[in-house]
């Protein structure tokens, strides 16, 4: 009995073991070749701790000044944070107050309204993609931030509206009607109360629209491709197709293109798990 | 116990508020009609059309986009492809979703940690990724081979991608399953978590081992959590397109649908035919997507 | 202070009518406590006069005020949630402080107000605590609190002690008796426990199915209850119901059930006139288990009023006894008493589960020898007994 359950036990352990060098090796393997030379990165077999380790490839991101990568890299990096931040503020300012009104106030087309909002999530890329830049085109929003952060919102708007629909029918009506006896307005109520109340609903989708902006390729792809709006995303593809850039050099931009959706994953997961989970059943 | 009393009140409609949630709305509405309906609608009806911005006008040209596509030795090429990314994603996503579901599902001391390091390939930009494995696959230098040929699996080093077509295929999925894989666990978790605990307890008394509790017990009641993780990794892998860019580039070997559309859209300027591919590959996720939850969903209540 | 009055006021969900031409009137600094079983329209009514929920006919009046088209937050009333719908981001001070901020009150005013609610309702302690760090008892004093501050016309409270243990219901009970009277608001208390309603009200309206029964003080509304409905809510243990016959003999009026027949009291019988209608007819003749007592414990030679009945189950209480014994005469049908005894024996203190029929309750004195198995010789109070008709359920007075 006792050997079977050791046995068990062991398994467990080696499966869990299993599943974090399964998420974290790569991330791991892109860390150290990142630290080592171009020499180290190419010994065969391969080294698993960086040697000789050097910070050089950082160095380069750092100092370089004036044209060079480290320069085109961070104004990527610039452009990414700004075109998902932004993006994520606009998302999550619309969906709070369409997530309030279908979740709490009655009115004529409630439902076609919401079921037309959430059928655009099953809309895969291929729906919108040509259009929507044959629309930027047209009104010269292509190679702009707005015209990206236009199309982030509307993509993003359905999901987060769904994440902050759930939570908000999750909080109780009578705290809402006491804040009304207590003398509020619905917007009142809404601001002092609901949207406190739904914090963590609230820190969920903006972390998972934040993400899912920075992440985002083919839409800045064809949107934003210049140096002055396009993200990371798009200049990490294009360094990497035109194969000059050493691999070293290559990995630590790969590092530190994920090192902000990387740490925010790691420190506030607990929002990333609950959102999502808010999002799933039904 | 007068101060209040002075506040009268003004006379409203009777139906309070009537037009707060349309102000409320018309943001979302305005993003999702512009932005979302109204392209899916252009998508749709251009499909018809030749739409070719270099030479004016857009003509009516009935079926002859999607005969031209079918015609395209590319495009059948990449059906195929995408059909086998779809099976490898869907597949090996689901299967380890449902693997790290189980296992997280316990609680123990680890239980957080793990948790984070699962989430973490999911936050992380697709592009970001392949270019990551892109180094792990190496042909000269890929810690792959040199892993595989220091256990002596393999003789010598390999060129993963781009040789084999079915290798490279599951190998640049196995990127995107990679990515995929946190989510659909933590979908399956859900769905595990909602599975009331006396259940088990009941199934114990009546002697079921913990094979037969996964059997009929916990497989059935998780079935609304697999459809759910199913339908999300199908979507992904139909539109597969950052790590197969990355990775492959447009060697038909590995193109996907999307690259493949990317292509006749935006390389060769051809909106007509992309618009017609599109169509045909938003009707094929609904398609597939309606196919999954028939015949995975059943609907559990507790 | 505000006098309130429903006129004519009726709610329907759909077509679904909770709420039925309820007219009602409170008075300037009374407590009204609105009473009924569960479902029964109680809330709706509350929310009604809170603005929660629109009327579907009818005005509601707030001080010669029509306030039907009014928003809750113009109508200057406060309410206590029955899971308080404390806002959990709030500590308990900003709890207080939330709706006098909303009107602009001048911080220190908002203060003094706080700190003296704080006081009366020993909540000077917790004032920096969040909800969710507050016993059951302690959130209920706080939501008592954001009501109290806010100085309204109108205090509204729909089942405020129903989450509490049953001692901490008591001192509730009897502090907010006294918050009521020494403030000298005008409040609607909803509860679905009589023993509540009955401790705590001014007067009482009782409801069913969404009417309006009787409103009366707690007094009158166990004395001279209008029908069979109110007389089976109100009191506990339930009031015992036997159909009988009423026949004429030269000392006056009796009353026949099963195999027993006694005398009704000849004052009983003079202050109720419409009695002599039902001559020779049925009646459904209703006793109180405290208007009964072992026919050993009276001294009286009364045994026109003595009935013999085997005991099937003896219930100590300390002070007195409470004992089940057999009749063989048949309950009266009606849904009003079924109705009634259900939702009773459910929160009645001394509820007895499903009473079923042929079965009589009598509370006796702590002395009595009734044994279970064995005769008793009960005497039934002459004074005290209530008769209805045996088809509208309607009691039977002038
Ligand atoms: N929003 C609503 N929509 C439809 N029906 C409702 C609604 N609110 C209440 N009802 C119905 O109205 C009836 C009266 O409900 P109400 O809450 O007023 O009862 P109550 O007397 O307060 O009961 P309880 O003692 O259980 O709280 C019930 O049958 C209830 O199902
Ligand atoms: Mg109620």
């Amino acid at each position: 009995m006792r050997g079977r359950s050791g046995l068990r036990r062991g398994g467990r352990a080696l499966l869990i073991a299993l599943i974090l060098v399964w998420s974290a090796f790569p991330v791991y393997w892109a860390l150290n070749t990142s630290m080592t030379t171009l020499n180290g990165a190419q010994s065969v077999p391969a080294h698993f701790v960086p040697s000789p380790f050097t910070a050089h490839n950082y160095g380069t991101l750092l100092n370089q000044t004036g044209g060079g990568v480290g320069n085109q890299f961070w104004r990527s990096f610039l452009n990414a944070t700004i075109e998902s931040g932004l993006a994520t503020v606009l998302t999550v300012a619309i969906a709070l107050f369409a997530a309030y009104a279908f979740a709490r106030l009655e009115f004529r087309g409630k439902r076609i309204i919401l079921v037309a909002v959430l059928a655009t999530l099953l809309l895969p890329v291929y729906a919108t993609l040509i259009p929507l830049y044959r629309i930027m085109s047209s009104v010269h929003l292509v190679n702009t931030y707005l015209g990206i952060i236009l199309v982030y919102t509307s993509g993003f708007l359905p999901l987060a509206i769904w994440i902050m629909y759930n939570y908000f029918a999750s909080v109780p009506r009578e705290l809402e009607e006491a804040a009304f006896v207590d003398g509020a307005t619905p917007v009142v109520a809404l601001w002092r109360v609901m949207i406190p109340v739904s914090g963590p609903g609230i820190a969920a989708t903006s972390i998972i629209v934040f993400l899912m902006g920075w992440a985002q390729f083919i839409f800045p792809l064809v949107l934003s491709s210049d140096l002055a709006t396009q993200p990371v995303t798009v200049m990490v593809a294009a360094l990497y197709g035109q194969r000059i850039v050493p691999f070293t050099l290559l990995n630590a931009i790969g590092v530190l293109a994920a090192a902000l959706p990387g740490v925010i994953a790691l420190v506030l997961n607990r929002y990333i798990v609950q959102g999502v989970m808010a999002g799933s059943i039904k | 116990m007068s101060g209040e009393r002075t506040q009268t009140g003004r006379k409203r409609p009777r139906r309070r508020g009537r037009f707060l949630p349309y102000i409320l709305l018309s943001p979302l509405v305005l993003f999702i009609g512009a932005l979302a309906l109204y392209p899916t609608i252009v998508t749709t009806v251009q499909a018809f059309f030749t739409v070719d911005p270099v030479n004016p006008p857009t003509r009516f040209a009935g079926l002859a986009n999607f005969r031209a596509l079918i015609h395209n030795p590319f495009v059948r090429q990449s059906a195929v492809n995408t059909a086998l990314y779809i099976v490898v994603g869907v597949g090996l996503s689901t299967l380890f979703g449902l693997v790290i579901a189980l296992v997280l599902q316990r609680r123990s001391r680890w239980r957080g940690v793990v948790l984070a390091l699962v989430v973490l390939p999911w936050a992380l930009p697709g592009v970001v990724e392949a270019v990551i494995w892109g180094w792990i696959y190496d042909a000269t230098f890929g810690v792959l081979n040199s892993v595989l040929k220091s256990t002596g699996l393999i003789g010598s080093y390999h060129v993963w991608i781009g040789i084999g077509r079915v290798v490279s295929i599951v190998l640049i999925e196995l990127v995107q399953v990679w990515q995929v894989t946190p989510l659909a666990a933590l979908l399956i978790l859900a769905a595990l978590q909602s599975i009331p605990q006396e259940i088990y307890e009941a199934a114990r008394v009546d002697g079921a081992g913990s094979w037969e509790k996964f059997r009929r017990i916990t497989l059935p009641l998780v079935r609304p959590g697999l459809a759910v993780a199913m339908v999300e990794s199908l979507i992904l892998s139909l539109n597969v397109f950052d790590q197969v860019y990355v990775l492959n580039g447009f060697a038909p070997g590995g193109a996907s649908i999307m690259l493949q559309t990317y292509q006749i859209s935006f390389n060769n300027l051809n909106f007509g035919q992309g618009y017609a591919l599109s169509l045909l590959a938003t009707f094929a996720t609904m398609l597939l997507s309606l196919l999954i939850l028939a015949v995975v969903y059943r609907r559990v209540e507790f | 202070m505000a006098e309130i009055r429903y006129e004519h006021v009726s709610k329907a969900f759909d077509s679904n009518t909770v709420v039925n031409d309820l007219d009602l009137r409170i008075d300037d600094g009374e407590l009204m406590v609105l009473v009924g079983p569960s479902g029964c329209g109680k809330t709706t009514a509350l929310r009604m006069l809170a603005g929660l929920e629109e009327v579907s006919s009818g005005q509601i009046v707030i001080d010669e005020q029509v306030v039907n088209d009014l928003e809750p937050r113009d109508r200057d009333v406060a309410m206590v949630f029955q899971n308080y719908a404390l806002y959990p981001h709030l500590s308990v001070y900003q709890n207080m402080a939330f709706g006098l901020r909303l009107h602009h009150k001048p911080r220190a005013e908002i203060d003094r107000r706080v700190r003296e609610a704080a006081r009366v309702l020993q909540l000077e302690e917790l004032l920096q605590r969040k909800p969710k760090q507050l016993s059951g008892g302690q959130r209920q004093r706080v939501a008592m609190g954001r009501a109290i501050v806010r100085q309204p016309r109108v205090f509204l409270m729909d089942e405020p002690l129903s989450n509490l243990d049953a001692k901490l219901r008591a001192q509730m009970r009897a502090q907010i008796a006294r918050l009521q009277r020494d403030l000298g608001v005008t409040m609607l208390y909803v509860t679905h426990d009589q023993v509540e309603a009955m401790t705590l009200g001014h007067r009482v309206a009782v409801m069913r199915l969404g009417v309006l029964q009787q409103v009366a003080p707690p007094q009158e509304l166990y004395r001279r209850p209008v029908n069979l409905f109110v007389a089976s809510f109100i009191g506990s243990p339930t009031m015992n119901v036997v159909e009988a016959e009423l026949h004429r003999e030269s000392d006056g009026l009796r009353a026949r059930f099963g195999s027993h027949d006694i005398r009704i009291d000849p004052g009983l019988a003079a202050s109720r006139p419409a009695l002599e209608r039902y001559d020779g007819r049925r009646v459904v003749l209703g006793v109180r288990p405290q208007n009964t007592e072992d026919a050993a414990l009276v001294d009286t030679g009364d045994t026109d009023s003595m009935i013999d009945a085997t005991v099937e189950l003896r219930e100590d209480l300390g002070p007195e006894v409470d004992v089940h014994v057999g009749i063989d005469a048949p309950a009266p049908a009606l849904e009003a008493v079924i109705e009634a005894t259900e939702s009773a024996d459910t929160t009645g203190e001394a509820g007895v589960a499903g009473r079923p029929e042929g079965i009589f309750v009598a509370r006796l004195g702590a002395g009595t020898e009734a044994r279970e198995g064995r005769q008793v010789k009960l005497w039934l109070d002459p004074r005290a007994l209530h008769f209805f008709d045996p088809d509208s359920g309607v009691a039977i007075y002038e």
